[in-house]
């Protein structure tokens, strides 16, 4: 993690504001319409994409015949070298002054542009963004938003500046302008260079996605036409082609269409009446390989929508120039590491805090996480303080033995900046007490080692060892609701080794816990997990690590709590012990939502007699041990989420918030200052079960 | 004898749900921007668009792609009511510049989509330009002509194996500052679909 540039990012206040206000009013749209999908769409889209990742180098030879046989030329570059070489010898040779340009990550992949102007060839962008972002001297900031780091006021001050208008900051005015100032552009160009959204091998034609229009009169207007597609653009058939069309705008904005689908080719509909002189240049750039290479190949699927930037919690905060290199956020670590390597992909993998709310968004359900998880393990560079946090357990356990100690320390300010200064904990973190014990010791043997169980409870480290009473909770929850119930000593799901990228250790833990779990498994129960994230590992990570049939069969009966009583306990009715008046805010922690379809919790919540609020900014920003990293390594970044998360939690006017991860709880707690409860209490409160607040210390 | 073959077209289109259709493709255009309507002749369409044209304050209209006798049509009629300037998108060697401002574009769709609310170009230059260039365009289609979806228009595509295809679902427009929609980049400002229930290119 680069600390100066994280500062840096983190003082251009109205940058981060800006940006965080859209990529949630982004993200909203999304999933609302999302939701409306027809899931045929999606299902397809899976298949064509995976059939393009199983069958690139064919796909390719047949986008090359087909493009061939519509009178086109077609250039497979294998290296950004050759692709720009072929760009800009073409544009040489046939004395091009002026290039106009539609919106295209592939020609940043290349450097295209420096290198027409390094040969004197002027280059200008038409879309708005991408002019907004040229006319700065940056690079886009978001794969399908360049500009939306920048302001109305700041734009407007830039294009006065540059382009000698005197502009208003209003949007419809600094449009309108631009209609004009490119108009010119558009007729005296020589050449039109456009990227492609999906390039159709049955037919050898590009087809692009805008609204602007002005791709259309990219391809329209001069007389050399060049298309630049990375090859895992390429789809077979028009169906196939289809099926992302359609989802595409959809997943990217929220619309079922953009204002213009245009495809193109050498036989396209130029204002000359066919297009005088196509090229088609498929660009390989290490997806060929990545195709073979069992963690890279899935990030082919990628259709560009940008959903993943939109929901992720460091990506609104820091932004694509930060966090991203060419392509950027959470799609832009693969495939930094597929144009790139894992070297560069490791740089910004840093900022991936494996929330997974870019899985859960994914139309092609990219493991992106998980990927770069694995991109951290490959490149091999990690902190001693990072391997510190991987200790976790460790501590906690310490903790569980020594709690009047370890409570003296996380409250002494002395202690604090020690502990900032050796272990990397912000002292400013706000950190569960502990309470002495462990679930294992207080509940015995009996539940320990019995057999006969239909549930098997993984507590994770909070309730085993930092505070015990929220995990005898849990059990007296199942027990009222006729399980019986083990608790065998399992080890703590090992996400900060997930996390932080030691594979290794994290393989390690997965397969005590997998053997631990697997004869339960085989005599039939079911694993229960209190915490969101223990479920996630057991379920979504542990089989990507170990990949064998135990981790399989452990993943599929692995539950996550009070999704598990929300299918399992239908006849719950509203109890004596609730308030029904109480109004509750439910957070719904990240990887719940990854996990179970719907909100169960919060359904639940509901069903028992709760007025229950929510709201869906995505993660609060914690993380698990990242939010407690010191300064700009974690804490700066997660308090700005938690603060802009806070503001809206208040907002509602909800005095209580229900939740099921630990470390959520912390978070909330700290920047809220609302009473925080997991989701368990409100149900055992239903179930006429007994506690006080002291019984579970932290929430 | 016209009266018959309308008759029996709308018994056709009655069976096919056709009417639902054009209502459910009109709903869907107008959500996306289209000014829509749905008529019955090409008088009334003549109509609609000198009505369009002067709720626009457009006295230009440029023709692209219509079939021969339809651009007739739509020049006589619009000659009838005085004050147009009627042009064709005919020639390459036409200068551009003539109808980028102050213009209508008229085009003649060769499908509709219901699911996404767009119109369709296949492989006519002419309708390309008069669907982008100008201020305001507007998109004829015959009722026949809506499909349901995407996967028909893959069907019709493998088909007629167009070189340049045109998917329009609304007026030109950009979120790119600030995310507030901006309607009117480099394509149309406005446009308009008017649904033919008669054949338009007789
Ligand atoms: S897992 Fe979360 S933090 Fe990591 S890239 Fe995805 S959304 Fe961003
Ligand atoms: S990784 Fe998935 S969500 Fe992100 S841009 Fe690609 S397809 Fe969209």
């Amino acid at each position: 993690m680069n600390k100066s540039r994280v500062l840096e990012a983190l003082g251009k206040r109205w940058e981060i504001e800006t940006r965080w206000r859209s990529m949630l009013t982004m993200h909203l749209r999304s999933r609302d319409s999302m939701g409306r999908l027809e899931r045929g769409y999606l299902a397809g889209l899976f298949e064509s994409r995976e059939k393009t990742v199983k069958e690139l180098e064919r796909l390719i030879a047949l986008t090359v015949e087909s493009a061939k046989k519509e009178g086109g030329n077609v250039y497979v570059a294998k290296t950004v070298e050759d692709a720009r070489r072929y760009i800009v010898s073409l544009a040489e040779s046939r004395g091009v002054k002026c290039v106009i340009k539609s919106k295209s990550m592939t020609t940043e992949e290349i450097g295209l542009n420096e290198a027409l102007l390094s040969r004197g060839i002027e280059v200008v962008e038409t879309d708005l963004g991408e002019r907004i972002v040229q006319l700065a001297g940056q690079r886009p900031s978001h794969i399908i938003a360049p500009a939306v780091h920048l302001s109305r006021d700041a734009i407007a001050r830039l294009v006065s500046e540059k382009r000698g208008a005197n502009l208003p900051p209003q949007p419809e005015a600094i449009t309108r302008f631009f209609r004009q100032d490119l108009w010119a552009d558009f007729k005296r160009a020589g050449m039109g260079i456009t990227g492609a959204n999906v390039v159709v091998a049955e037919t050898g034609q590009a087809v692009l996605v805008t609204n602007e229009g002005n791709g259309r009169l990219v391809a329209t207007m001069p007389r050399i036409l060049v298309s630049i597609a990375g090859v895992e653009k390429i789809v077979e058939t028009w169906d196939d082609a289809f099926n992302v069309l359609r989802v595409l705008p959809v997943s990217a904005v929220g619309r079922d269409a953009t204002s213009y689908i245009t495809v193109i080719g050498p036989r396209g509909m130029s204002r000359h009446v066919k297009v005088p002189e196509y090229h088609l240049v498929l660009l390989d750039n290490g997806r060929v390989g990545a195709s073979r290479d069992p963690w890279l190949k899935d990030a082919l699927r990628c259709i560009r929508c940008a959903a993943c930037l939109d929901v992720c919690p460091t990506f609104r905060i820091l932004g694509g120039h930060v966090f991203g290199d060419i392509y950027s956020g959470p799609m832009g670590v693969p495939w930094t590491a597929i144009t790139k390597g894992i070297k560069d992909a490791s740089v910004i993998a840093k900022y991936c805090v494996s929330c997974s709310l870019c899985l859960h968004v994914c139309p092609v359900q990219i493991d992106i996480p998980m990927t770069i998880s694995w991109i951290k393990h490959a490149a091999g560079e990690k902190t001693l303080r990072e391997r510190i946090l991987t200790t976790y357990e460790f501590y906690a356990k310490l903790g569980s033995r020594l709690p009047r100690l370890f409570n003296w320390l996380q409250g002494s300010r002395v202690s604090r900046r020690l502990m900032e200064g050796l272990l990397g904990i912000d002292r400013r973190r706000l950190m569960h007490r502990f309470r002495g014990g462990s679930l294992y010791g207080i509940l015995g043997e009996r539940y320990l080692s019995r057999r006969d169980a239909d549930i098997v409870y993984f507590p994770d480290t909070y309730a085993a060892y930092i505070d015990w009473g929220i995990g005898v909770l849990v059990v007296r929850v199942l027990e009222a609701l006729g399980f019986t119930v083990a608790v065998p000593r399992t080890y703590g799901s090992g996400m900060p080794s997930i996390q932080y990228g030691f594979l290794s250790k994290a393989k390690k833990v997965a397969e005590k816990n997998v053997e631990k779990l697997k004869s339960y498994v085989e005599s039939g129960a079911r694993i229960v997990c209190s915490e969101p994230t223990a479920a996630y590992c057991l379920r979504e990570a542990y089989p990507k690590i170990l990949d064998t049939a135990a981790s399989q069969r452990v993943a599929e009966y692995t539950w996550e709590l009070t999704s598990f009583i929300a299918a399992e306990a239908k006849s719950l009715s509203p109890g004596t012990g609730l308030q029904s008046n109480t109004y509750v805010f439910y957070h719904h922690p990240c990887h719940s939502r990854l996990l179970s379809p719907g909100r169960p919790s919060e359904d639940l919540l509901k069903k028992v007699g709760l007025n229950v609020l929510s709201f869906d900014y995505g993660c609060c920003g914690i993380a698990g041990t990242w939010g407690m990293r010191r300064g700009a390594e974690g804490f700066l970044i997660s308090a700005e989420i938690g603060r802009r998360v806070a503001e809206i939690i208040l907002g509602t006017g909800c005095m209580e918030i229900a939740t099921e991860s630990s470390v959520c709880a912390q978070q909330l707690r700290q920047f809220t200052g609302l009473k925080v409860r997991h989701t368990i209490r409100y149900i055992a409160e239903t179930l006429g079960i007994q506690h006080r607040d002291q019984d579970v210390l932290n929430f | 004898m016209a009266e018959r073959n309308n008759s029996q077209r709308e018994a056709k289109l009655a069976k096919r749900g056709a009417r639902l259709e054009v209502e459910g493709f009109l709903e869907r255009c107008r959500n996306n921007g289209f000014q829509v309507v749905h008529v019955h002749s090409v008088d009334a369409l003549v109509d609609v668009l000198a009505d369009w044209a002067s709720s626009w304050g457009v006295r230009r209209i440029v023709m692209g792609g219509l079939s021969k006798g339809l651009a007739l049509r739509i020049r006589s009629g619009l000659a009838g009511r005085g004050g147009y300037t009627v042009l064709e998108i005919d020639r390459v060697e036409m200068e551009i510049e003539e109808y980028r401002n102050n213009s209508l574009g008229v085009f003649r769709a060769k499908a509709g989509i219901l699911e996404t609310g767009g119109v369709v170009i296949f492989d006519d230059w002419a309708s390309n330009l008069a669907s982008l260039v100008p201020e305001y365009s507007v998109a004829l289609l015959e009722e026949s002509e809506i499909l349901q979806n995407y996967r028909d228009l893959a069907s019709l595509i493998r088909q007629s194996r167009p070189g340049g295809v045109a998917i329009i679902s609304g007026p030109s427009s950009t979120s790119d500052i600030e995310l507030t929609h901006v309607i009117g980049v480099h394509g149309p400002v406005g446009c308009g679909c008017i649904v033919a229930g008669v054949e338009l290119d007789e």
